[in-house]
């Protein structure tokens, strides 16, 4: 086989005849047409496919920062430094007795983890507040719509705005089952059908800029 | 049809990248992009889709950055992402004659994903105050990370393009981005970026597709009104 063909045709032979075989198998409940097991088959294939580019993502990773730890990268090889050895660490911790039960591996895995995670999204209130401060400023009649819906809204949805006035929970309960409900369905027929499409120009190798190619 | 291809509006989002990407030459600052994190195998249908959306438009944004000389950053949440990541970016840069610049003009760095996206946020997160980008392209699928980045995004001064399908972030990308391809919008940029006839044609499809569903919508409410029973009918 030719370089040519290995490179650019057989990504999109590969794509093109797994994807018609899961659609097939999706689509047409046949006792005559079981594909059962090779769907099973091609799950599985991709989950080990999945396991390795893991590893290799890891390995990506340990280069990119063994180069800032080797070339003291200013403001950057100290975090290098700290990234590496809990990489290692909770590689070590997890290799302990069985995978992933050891007591050090849960105490990594609940208390610097869990608790470093927690903290990301907990910051995403004060990213809320400041595009909400940006979104709802009135500069046009679009702007004032946005923010009168988002003060019904808001009221729904805090206790005090039904004790203000009972009309709040209904008339924010109206504007999220109503307007956003019809714009939310459009929405998502929308992109339902462009997925489909895109999909089927993947399968069938028109979209090339997936592969880099124009 | 047959010969003829298709009027598209022109979407300002797409129209903006060569804008963002001349600012950050202009700047000497670098471009950050990312296919999203939702990977190619998500748990809902469309998120692979979404994925491919990405990297379509960053065969589109890689051959600018590679014309224009400015550093590019892509980040992936899953490890699958970066030999797909770094072919695109080599083909586009190859495809400008400039492949000896991948080593040093480009970085596809790998944030992995672990009990939620809040690593790969925070990764991206520490690399804008480093890197302090002029450009942040985000299209793809995203979570809660979406509303964080693109507001340090903001916070750094970047021009920012952002497109997802997933309807709980779109309204953080209008909010905090200048401009968002929305919905179906990221499964045509690609096509419009290469201006290729079959690939125009195939959106053409997309929307006569999408008439015959309004159609059947209204059709089936009438109907379903009028005493026949059209979601039965449907089902068989």
């Amino acid at each position: 086989m030719s370089l040519p063909f290995l490179k650019r045709d057989l990504p999109v032979v590969i794509v093109c005849v797994t994807g018609v075989v899961m659609i097939i198998g999706y689509f047409i409940q046949a006792p005559e047409i079981y594909l059962g097991d090779i769907l099973g088959n091609l799950s599985l294939i991709a989950s080990v496919i999945a396991g390795y580019a893991t590893i290799l993502g890891i390995l990506t990773l340990a280069i990119v920062h063994v180069k800032h730890l080797s070339k003291r990268t200013q403001g950057q090889w100290m975090y290098s430094v700290l990234l590496l050895a809990l990489v290692l660490a909770m590689i070590g911790v997890g290799l302990i007795g069985t995978l992933g039960t050891h007591p050090y591996f849960m105490w990594f895995y609940q208390y610097p983890l869990v608790a470093l995670d927690t903290t990301i999204y907990s910051v995403l209130a004060f990213y809320i507040a400041s595009a909400a401060f940006r979104a709802f400023k009135i500069k046009s009649v679009e702007g004032l719509i946005l923010a009168v819906a988002a003060v019904f809204v808001m009221l729904m949805n805090a206790p005090v705005g039904a004790a203000l006035w009972g009309g709040f929970p209904l008339i924010g309960r109206w504007i999220m089952d109503v307007p956003n409900g019809a714009a939310f369905r459009g929405f998502i027929i929308g992109s339902a059908i462009g997925a489909i499409a895109m999909s089927l120009r993947v399968l069938i190798g028109r979209e090339r800029g997936i592969l880099g190619r124009t | 049809m047959k010969g003829k291809v298709s009027k598209m509006r022109s979407l300002a989002g797409l129209q903006a990248i060569p804008e963002s990407i001349g600012k950050a030459a202009e700047t000497n600052r670098p471009v950050h992009y990312t296919p999203g994190t939702v990977g190619f195998s998500g748990g809902v249908v469309g998120y692979a889709a979404q994925t491919f959306a990405g990297l379509s438009v960053l065969s589109h944004v890689s051959k600018l950055t590679a014309k224009y000389k400015v550093p590019l950053y892509v980040t992936v949440a899953y490890g699958e992402l970066i030999p797909v990541v770094e072919s695109v970016v080599r083909e586009s840069y190859a495809s400008e004659g400039r492949a000896d610049a991948v080593s040093t003009e480009t970085h596809v760095l790998y944030f992995p994903i672990a009990l939620s996206n809040a690593p790969y946020a925070s990764g991206v997160l520490g690399l804008f105050e480093r890197i302090k980008p002029a450009s942040n392209i985000m299209i793809g699928g995203f979570y809660f990370e979406a509303l964080a980045i693109s507001e340090q995004g903001f916070v750094q001064g970047a021009i920012q393009i952002a497109g997802t399908a997933m309807t709980h972030q779109i309204a953080f990308f209008v909010a905090a981005c200048d401009y968002t391809l929305i919905g179906e919008e990221i499964f045509v940029a690609g096509a419009i970026v290469s201006q290729d006839a079959t690939l125009l044609g195939s959106i053409t499809g997309q929307d006569l597709l999408k008439i015959i569903v309004i159609a059947m919508l209204v059709g089936g409410f009438i109907l379903q009104n009028l005493g026949v029973d059209f979601l039965s009918i449907m089902k068989v």
